[in-house]
């Protein structure tokens, strides 16, 4: 590994990035520009972050509580930072980064896979530093209350590790499935598109999964009590240091950093390692089976749908199970649901006899996962038209069909999805007719005022540009929808919570609101999204 | 003339910030006739096409195709035009045919004439075969090919083609060519950009000579060679002289030292 070519690599990811195009043709300006601007931006939300926790929250707290929550943060952070620099960058950043550009340059410039795998690690950590940085500076303020700074430092270095840790193990995902999906090259059938996307899917989980240590810990607790297993699940090595830093334990602290460190070098070996095996990919042609040429209106016809907005719905789901980009998409609720699976015991979950409560958890992560899909897949329905947006421009089809079109894509994908979710939360609870009509209620409002709410975000901040992408959106864009998708479920389902929390009012009169309130939010939404639109037709092509 | 013309456009100007990309440009393109774009890179010709078809507002001056103005009725306009990119922008993850389909559906082809128009450009263009194959596996010219055919399925009664030979092979150049002068006989009228002067002389029936943005010389391949003085001459060496590049060797000797 030549340590100079990973660092130029990763300067010229990191530029890549920052000087993304946005929405309508404009670019950064100023500092936004620069690369720099990021770990400004990161500096100041550590001091924001510890400020905040030092002057205002950590004060409120008794000491006993102070130090528990001070050390048990610390010791969690190193393996938290880990996961969350996976999983933030898969639903940021993957492929938008190292992948994206290398695809181009790489191949014919003299550098090694191990170049290439530290570079495109290190832009990860460039990406992660603003959410880490906050993590960070909460947890100096808590430290600087109790005066534990030397805990704090250890978990700091640890976290920091950790984030390269989790940027390695991205690096294998991204490797593992180019190998995956080109060994689809020239394959025939629909099926052998679909199974390519299964696989890709499965290899995104699978790999996150073994970075998670809360799934790690119930995997390995199956095998052995919790307390032998925390010991032989290896990404909570880090944070096993600490814990024996805090407990004065210098001989366990010892040991597990060596095997920190040793994790650490098997896994940047295995990301070379898989690298080097398969470089980067050629874009996978496959060859489907004859098509029939459409020569009716079909089902999306006899639903109201003109031709134009037809084919563009189906074009849509044929994008969903073709594109590489999409597996990231699928496979994020693909993981929502499985943590909540592998965190519920099935005895529990399956007998009638537990009461609907203790089945909520299960139940709400899996509709926080099928939500999670609506959001991502509305997100970027705009975006995902990439530089062919042009061919709609030039096409004779209003703004307004565009949006239809891709709002109902967006149900019909969901749909399914809530249909099976119905039907699990039926079986599963054995509630009655008014509880499952009323969740079926709810489900569908929200699917359909989230999905309104992500389309407009997402129309807003499309990034058209070329290569392969996950998110479709420019970064302000995914926060912005993120802060929506919050705010949406919120308000949608306040006049719920009144009822079943405070029995401020009766059902029927705060079912009557939720649904009022999500149809005004899809009436804005739409307005906004039209008038976004309308804009992105005027821009220059 | 063939009557009212199909194309105008009137005083249009267009920068873009500092740069003037187009500027005050007059240009009259009667109905059937194959007009030609032609300048070096950055004289224009790809913003005075997007003007054309709507895709870029004018700063100012006045355009109606077919007597329609695509700033105000853009659907009317986009509707009878067909137009392909300079780089053909498709969706990789489509097949051939499902791209087609999609694109005719878009244009609202009629279902009935739908399959067998698609078919008979797959054959004209050399790709049947290949059609259920997806695009992110297909050449440039490939793709350059299926954009041709997706501009042409609505049956558009003006075609603008930006660089619509670049990447073709000599036979398909030779199908777009006589395509093109087949449909100008039926009275669709094509307005396109080239760096191939052979092409230029062979099938426009006019052409306009930018420069910097600006209209520097108009008239068929003939009368432009007569106006600059040099009718045995081919149309490289008068474009090359309207456009104040005639003497290259300056250049050449800089590079080789």
């Amino acid at each position: 590994m030549n340590l100079r070519n990973a660092l130029r690599l990763a300067g010229v990811f990191c530029l890549s990035a920052a000087r993304e195009r946005r929405a309508r043709g404009g670019r950064p300006t100023g500092l936004a520009r620069r690369p720099v601007a990021n770990i400004y931006y990161s500096l100041a939300l550590f001091a924001l972050a510890s400020g905040f926790v030092y002057f205002s929250l950590g004060k409120s707290l008794e000491g006993a509580v102070l130090n528990l929550l001070a050390s048990q943060l610390a010791v969690f952070l190193p393996a938290f930072t880990m996961f969350m620099s996976m999983i933030y960058s898969l639903m940021t950043e993957f492929s938008q980064s190292g992948e994206a550009v290398s695809t181009d340059i790489v191949n014919w410039l003299p550098i090694k896979a191990g170049d290439f795998v530290l570079g495109s690690a290190l832009t990860t950590i460039y990406f992660v530093s603003p959410m880490a940085s906050i993590l960070l500076g909460a947890v100096l303020g808590l430290s600087l209350l109790n005066g534990s700074l030397d805990s704090w430092a250890l978990s700091s270095t640890l976290s920091v590790y950790g984030c390269l840790l989790g940027a390695l193990a991205l690096e294998i995902v991204r490797a593992t499935m180019s190998r995956a999906s080109g060994a689809f090259q020239g394959m025939r059938g629909q099926r052998a598109v679909i199974l390519r996307m299964v696989l890709s899917v499965a290899v995104i989980v699978v790999v996150s999964m073994m970075f998670n240590f809360s799934v790690m810990m119930r995997v390995v607790g199956w095998f052995s009590s919790s307390v032998v297993a925390i010991r032989f699940v290896a990404v909570l090595w880090p944070s096993m240091v600490v814990l024996e830093h805090i407990s004065g334990n210098l001989a366990g602290e010892l040991v597990y950093s060596a095997l920190s460190a040793a994790l650490l070098a098997a896994v940047y070996y295995a990301s070379v390692g898989i690298r080097e095996r398969y470089w980067v990919p050629a874009p996978v042609s496959l060859r489907l089976q004859p098509v029939r040429i459409s020569r009716s209106r079909g089902i999306l016809g006899s639903l109201g749908f003109d031709s134009g907005e037809a084919a563009l719905i189906r074009k849509d789901l044929k994008s969903l199970v073709r594109r590489r980009e999409m597996a990231t998409i699928l496979a994020i609720p693909v993981m929502i649901v499985l943590m909540g699976v592998l965190s519920t015991p099935p005895e529990m979950l399956f007998d009638p006899s537990t009461p609907i409560e203790a089945k909520g958890p299960f139940l709400a992560q899996c509709a926080m996962g099928i939500l999670m899909l609506i959001y991502q897949v509305a997100l970027g329905a705009l975006g995902q038209e990439g530089e062919a947006f042009v061919n709609l421009v030039a096409a004779p089809m209003e703004a307004g069909q565009l949006l239809r079109a891709k709002a109902a894509g967006v149900v019909i994908i969901s749909l399914p999805a809530l249909v099976l979710y119905f039907a699990l939360f039926s079986y599963l609870t054995s509630a009655d007719a008014t509880t499952v009509g009323v969740v079926a209620a709810v489900g569908l409002t929200l699917a359909v005022a989230i999905s309104a709410v992500e389309l407009a975000v997402g129309t807003k901040y499309a990034t058209f540009t070329s290569g392969r992408r996950t998110r479709f959106v420019a970064y302000q864009g995914y926060l912005m929808g993120v802060f929506l998708w919050i705010v949406t479920v919120g308000l949608a389902v306040a006049p719920l919570a009144l009822h079943y929390i405070g029995g401020l009012m009766g059902l029927p009169v705060s079912l009557a609101l939720t649904e009022a309130v999500s149809l005004a939010i899809v009436v804005v939404s739409f307005r906004a999204a039209r008038r976004q639109l309308e804009k992105l037709y005027e821009r220059e092509y | 003339m063939r009557g009212e013309p199909a194309v105008s456009l009137k005083g249009v100007s267009r920068r873009f910030g500092e740069i003037r990309a187009v500027m005050n440009l007059d240009i009259d393109i009667e109905r059937g006739a194959i007009h030609g774009l032609l300048g070096p890179n950055g004289s224009g010709k790809s913003t005075a096409m997007k003007m054309v078809l709507g895709l870029l507002r004018p700063d100012s001056g006045k355009i109606s195709v077919y007597g329609i103005d695509p700033q105000t009725d853009p659907l009317a306009a986009k509707r009878i035009i067909g137009y392909v990119p300079e780089s053909p922008r498709l969706y990789e993850y489509l097949t051939g045919l499902e791209y087609l389909d999609f694109i005719a559906d878009v244009y609202g082809v009629d279902l009935a004439v739908k399959e067998e128009r698609i078919y008979e450009f797959l054959e004209a263009f050399g790709l049947e075969g290949r059609e259920n194959k997806m695009i992110n596996g297909y050449s440039h010219g490939m793709k350059q090919k299926v954009a041709l055919i997706g501009a042409m399925l609505h049956r558009p009664r003006l075609l603008i083609l930006d660089e619509p030979l670049g990447g073709l092979d000599p036979k398909s150049a030779r199908i777009v060519k006589d395509l093109l002068q087949r449909l100008s006989g039926e009275g669709v009228t094509t307005l396109f950009s080239t760096h191939i002067m052979e092409i230029a002389d062979a099938l426009c029936d006019r052409i306009s000579v930018l420069y910097l943005g600006e209209k520097i010389g108009e008239g068929s391949p003939a009368e432009l060679r007569e106006r600059a003085g040099r009718p045995g001459s081919t149309l490289e060496e008068v474009f090359l002289m309207l456009t104040g590049a005639n003497d290259v060797s300056d250049i050449v000797d800089a590079l080789m030292e």
